[in-house]
């Protein structure tokens, strides 16, 4: 690649890359800070019909409720948010176990991060699994097996 | 400055600092691998350096320099990293809200890749979550450039596949999460995410396939609203009170507490498949 198209390329790779990391931080920030405005709101309506002169059990009871809720739904909005992320972190884990580009990998490194992924299920830990894992692969690749 | 450190010491747990030393141990490796394989593809040092201190995205990279060494065009090259890099939007959105809304999150935000979201969601309190992604953020943004110059010094010297180098990053990746896996929705979310994605990565442009999994949310989503409307028409016939508040909240404090049973649901459903 000639130097000028290359930085281009990076120049390309780097801020587009950046954007999507800079958009998705500001648009959790901004979630999490609206779900936190909206609680307190709630909270203090809430307050404010217990006061009030037309407040029946009723009345009373939806906005402290709706308060709940949407306090909850803060809650719920980021758990699910969490569940995403591990979503998303197995989905690229499965990916790289399995995939070579597009091929499929040989056996050796399919055999070695099984053998990573059940040790670390036996509770064994990070780095033996890691070391696990990279043997049984090279091993495999080394003898020729398979 | 020692005040500092001290405070760092109350904030994360000795584990995080052990998490972050294996996890930049094996960036360390791959970034050699990284390294070599570029050398190997004709770039020269200064292409690698910039592109591991700018994308620091290690797949992305990966991806970059695969497709130019197979003869592709730089713009092919842009598109496949870019994609690849996609999925650090929605890592992005994950960490927003424990990211101080300042000029750090300008800086931090670069940071933002697999591992440092991993490790950072193995911590309880939004600050130790802050301290544990800067930790690891920092690591990598030093061990990976740091590395990869090592891997193209080195060159063809170092054989990856021999030392099994490729099957070290998803263990890492599988053990950060594994935590996570022991509740049952996020276990069968995660099943079913994954076997989207690995049934669509053939199909699809390379880097594509892992976001894909993320469409296992539009299924619950779409489970939601059919709930959600069949309990509103449940919710309108049996309602006495005319006000909308009423109703509205009714149905928002079902759906608030359903939310845990809702989700049981899901999981029995899936698990039974």
């Amino acid at each position: 690649m000639s130097p000028v198209s290359f930085l281009i390329a990076l120049a390309a790779l780097s801020i587009g890359t950046y954007a999507m990391r800079f958009a998705g931080v500001k648009l959790g920030a901004a979630i999490a800070t609206k779900g936190k405005r909206r609680q307190l709101v709630t909270a203090s309506a809430g307050a404010d019909g217990t006061a009030g002169t037309n407040s029946t059990a009723r009345s009373n009871s939806p906005v402290e409720l709706t308060g709940e809720s949407e306090g909850d739904s803060t809650a719920t909005v980021t758990k699910w948010m969490d569940r995403a992320t591990v979503v998303l972190i197995g989905a690229v884990f499965a990916t790289t176990a399995i995939f070579d580009g597009q091929d499929i990998a040989d056996p050796a490194r399919l055999i070695g991060v099984g053998v990573g992924v059940l040790a670390s299920i036996l509770r064994v830990p990070m780095l033996i699994c890691v070391l696990l894992g990279m043997g049984v692969c090279a091993g495999i690749r080394m003898t020729g097996i398979l | 400055m020692s005040s500092v450190f001290r405070t760092i010491d109350r904030v994360l747990p000795g584990s995080t600092y052990r998490d972050v030393i294996i996890v930049t141990i094996t960036i360390i490796a791959v970034a050699l691998s990284y390294g070599a394989i570029s050398a190997v593809s004709g770039f020269p040092w200064w292409q690698t350096l910039l592109l591991a201190m700018f994308a620091l995205g290690g797949a992305a990279e990966f991806t970059f320099v695969g497709v130019i060494a197979a003869g592709g065009a730089p713009v092919l090259a842009v598109l496949a990293g870019l994609l690849v890099n996609s999925r650090n939007f929605a890592f992005g959105m994950a960490v927003g809200p424990f990211f101080p809304q300042d000029w750090r999150a300008l800086l931090a935000a670069h940071w933002i890749n697999d591992e440092s979201i991993a490790v950072s969601r193995t911590v309880s309190t939004d600050r130790a979550r802050w301290h544990a992604f800067l930790l690891m953020g920092a690591a990598i943004a030093v061990m990976w450039p740091s590395g990869a110059m090592v891997g193209q010094w080195l060159g063809s010297v170092i054989d990856a596949d021999l030392l099994g180098l490729d099957a070290a990053f998803p263990i890492i990746l599988f053990c950060l999460i594994r935590g996570d896996l022991k509740s049952r929705t996020t276990l069968s979310l995660t099943v079913v995410g994954i076997l989207i994605s690995i049934l669509l990565t053939p199909l699809l442009p390379l880097g594509l396939g892992a976001v894909t999994s993320l469409s296992v949310f539009v299924f619950v989503a779409v489970g939601w609203s059919i709930r959600s409307i069949i309990r509103k028409r449940r919710g309108g016939a049996a309602q006495t009170d005319p006000s909308g508040a009423g109703d509205r909240s009714g149905i928002d404090d079902r759906s608030g507490v359903d939310d845990r049973s809702g989700v049981d649901d899901l999981d029995r459903q899936e698990g039974s498949r």
